[in-house]
């Protein structure tokens, strides 16, 4: 079956292609899903190699649990954010206090972006006032605002209420708001708030 | 809270939201080339071999005389064969007519006599 045969299928059914030999499926999976766990785990965890090393085992432990899936009852992408969310939680306990100083260095300084200064310098305050935040907040505002997850999936994902996810968010954007303010003018936002 | 404060949480979250509207498109947060082929040689080489289920008696034994067609063969000679046994045709040479059974029963015990005058099966004779 053609790569492009599977933009159709809902992830279980690829899992469920995956599970049967299919190693196009595997393909179709990676391609879908590791980006979208990757990108998590670098804006929580702000270092790529750890965001790499969480993400592999996320994926691996997807492969693993893929023969015992059953259709419809849960959503893979769902599944696969609480399992990254997990580790990436036992990882910032492991390594706690990281500063705005370490949080602040460029997540991939490419030579192909230099044009684009200001995004850089942008994403990357982001990422610094992320780090700022408290680990279950953070989670919250990027699955929220960056990755565009609603409420109740991201309340699955943490496995809190919806009503605590709203909090979480709402008190995050907050925090965050107040974390970049200092940066505004170096960030072009002179004229804005921040 | 003052409504020129209002205003300028309002504005924070604006330019905020842009923010991370940039931050959703950012290629940074990209993984790289290789490390997605590492993602998909660790998916490959966890991945369970296609499962074929072992086949029935009953598959073994069709599969021996060639599947259905030659089962199919099978049946259908061993019928016909059956039938020419009960009532062979008329018509036949007599040493097929021989073979297939007429004077078999005669022969056959025909030849249960020995010369001597005993059965095939002496001991029971002398043994009285």
């Amino acid at each position: 079956m053609p790569l492009d045969a599977y933009t159709d299928l809902a992830d279980d059914a690829l899992l469920a292609q995956y599970s049967q030999g299919d190693a196009a499926a595997a393909r179709a999976l990676t391609a879908r899903l590791t980006p979208r766990v990757f990108g998590h785990a670098v804006r929580v965890l702000g270092d790529r190699a750890e965001a790499e090393d969480v993400t592999q085992d996320a994926m691996m432990r997807l492969w693993k649990v893929a023969p015992d899936w059953r259709m419809g009852e849960a959503k893979v992408s769902t599944w696969l954010y609480r399992v990254t969310a997990n580790l990436c939680t036992d990882r910032l306990r492991r390594k706690r206090g990281v500063g705005l100083n370490e949080a602040d260095d460029p997540l991939d300084p490419s030579p192909s972006v230099t044009d684009q200064l200001q995004t850089r310098e942008r994403m990357n305050a982001l990422q610094a006032g992320l780090q700022t935040l408290p680990e279950r907040q953070r989670q919250a505002v990027i699955l929220r605002h960056i990755e565009g997850l609603a409420n109740p999936e991201i309340a699955e994902i943490l496995e809190i209420s919806t009503e605590a996810v709203e909090s979480l968010t709402a008190r995050g954007k907050r925090a965050l708001a107040q974390a970049l303010a200092p940066a505004r003018k170096k960030l072009g936002y002179e004229d804005d708030s921040i | 809270m003052t409504a020129s404060d209002e205003d300028i949480v309002d504005l924070d979250m604006n330019a905020l939201d842009a923010l991370f509207a940039q931050a959703t498109n950012d290629v940074g947060t990209q993984p790289s080339e290789a490390f997605m082929t590492r993602v998909v040689t660790d998916a490959l080489a966890q991945q369970p071999m296609p499962q074929f289920a072992p086949p029935s008696l009953w598959e073994q034994i069709t599969s021996m005389v060639g599947g259905w067609q030659g089962m199919g063969g099978l049946v259908a000679a061993t019928c016909a064969g059956f039938w020419i046994g009960i009532n062979p045709p008329e018509g036949l040479p007599s040493q097929f007519e021989t073979f297939l059974g007429n004077e078999t029963s005669i022969s056959a015990l025909e030849d249960g006599i020995d010369d001597t005058g005993m059965f095939g099966f002496g001991w029971d004779m002398e043994e009285g």
